[in-house]
């Protein structure tokens, strides 16, 4: 608990020197969940919800006052939200600015003082829970955006059913334009092929005759057979399983095979084999 | 897709449970963007410097947990 208030706070910030000053700015500018604040029903985190009955937004806002950080079973943590007098008024959305309304820490999103500084801009920093995040990130980042049918007014009626496309805004646009990455992974994953002595997949164009055919199950190579075959040569990998050889070993393609890694690591990760694959 | 996910979950295999989880929010704000817009425009009017900002404070921002390790060695 100490480890994550060393780090992660989800309070207003009331240290009065300059630094304190300047970070309670960024905080009360950028870490606090303020959508539904002063029951403005129509917020967005309170779509389909009656502001008469609930407390709280979709979101879980307002939090309640939390003496100290703890980690429930759920392993979700509540961050420690005391109930102090620090707190200041925003106007109410919608209101033109005639009404205000109190914020204090129960509003605040979890933050790191540090990085907020650094930045001036909404970070929020949790702890991790469970291995749920690693899902929520391939909802999230590693499919393309929304996806819409655009209809174009022809006779072509083929073109109409395969014309589908996603849109998206501006900046991710030129993000895409200037070709920087959307997902990073560190170290990098080996694949590792898994089959029987034979049944390894050979490519051939479908106008190859018998003998091209033939030539290329002689050279098909996988990355399991060149394993096979860097061990049968090599007695310096012996030691080490299929799925361990990446960390040890590196890769160069079919015709070179394995050789000893020279720096950095990599994870090896065999492909599932499902009880109705059959015998692999 | 798939198969990032299943690669990051060798990740998982390999290192264990995630730690931390942070969103890093671009902010229109940042004076590196409002040093480019032209008169009467707004950060949403120049989606080029802001991409181009976001993608270096976000560099930044790897580096500093990555190398300066602002989260120490947990």
């Amino acid at each position: 608990m100490a480890n994550i208030d060393r780090f992660i706070s989800a309070e207003i910030p009331t240290e009065d020197d300059p630094i304190g000053q300047w970070l309670r700015d960024i905080i009360q500018k950028t870490m606090v969940h303020t959508q539904y604040a002063g029951g403005n029903g129509h917020a967005l985190s309170m779509k389909g919800l009656n502001p008469a009955v609930v407390t709280t937004c979709h979101k879980g806002y307002p939090r309640s006052f939390q003496e100290e950080t703890i980690i429930p079973e759920n392993g979700y943590p509540l961050y420690q939200q005391r109930n102090t007098s620090s707190s200041f008024t925003i106007p109410v959305r919608g209101t033109a600015g005639t009404v205000s309304t109190v914020i204090d820490n129960r509003r605040v999103v979890p933050y790191m003082p540090y990085l907020s500084l650094c930045y001036n801009a909404h970070i929020n920093v949790e702890v991790c829970g469970s291995v749920k995040a690693v899902k929520y990130i391939h909802k999230y980042i590693y499919k393309s955006g929304d996806k819409a049918t655009v209809s174009v007014d022809s006779k072509h009626d083929e073109i109409k059913r395969y014309l589908h496309s996603h849109y998206i805004g501006p900046t991710e646009a030129i993000w895409h334009l200037f070709a920087y990455g959307m997902h990073e992974e560190n170290p990098p994953v080996t694949h590792l092929a898994i089959h029987l002595p034979g049944q390894q997949p050979v490519y051939f164009s479908e106008h190859a005759d018998i003998d091209r055919i033939r030539a290329q199950i002689e050279e098909s190579m996988t990355i399991l057979m060149t394993f096979f075959t860097y061990n049968a040569q090599n007695k310096d990998g012996r030691q080490y399983l299929y799925h361990e050889f990446p960390e040890h070993f590196v890769y160069k393609g079919k015709i070179i095979g394995w050789q000893k890694r020279q720096r950095g690591t990599a994870i090896g990760r065999m492909y599932s084999v499902g009880p109705f694959m059959g015998e692999r | 897709m798939q198969q990032l996910y299943q690669d990051s979950m060798a990740l998982v295999r390999h290192f264990g449970k995630p730690l931390l989880f942070i969103t890093f929010t671009a902010n229109s704000n940042w004076a590196e963007i409002e040093d480019e817009l032209f008169p009467d425009q707004t950060a949403a009017d120049r989606p080029d410097p802001f991409a181009r900002v976001f993608h270096l404070k976000l560099r930044d921002l790897l580096g500093q947990i990555k190398n300066k390790e602002v989260f120490g060695l947990w």
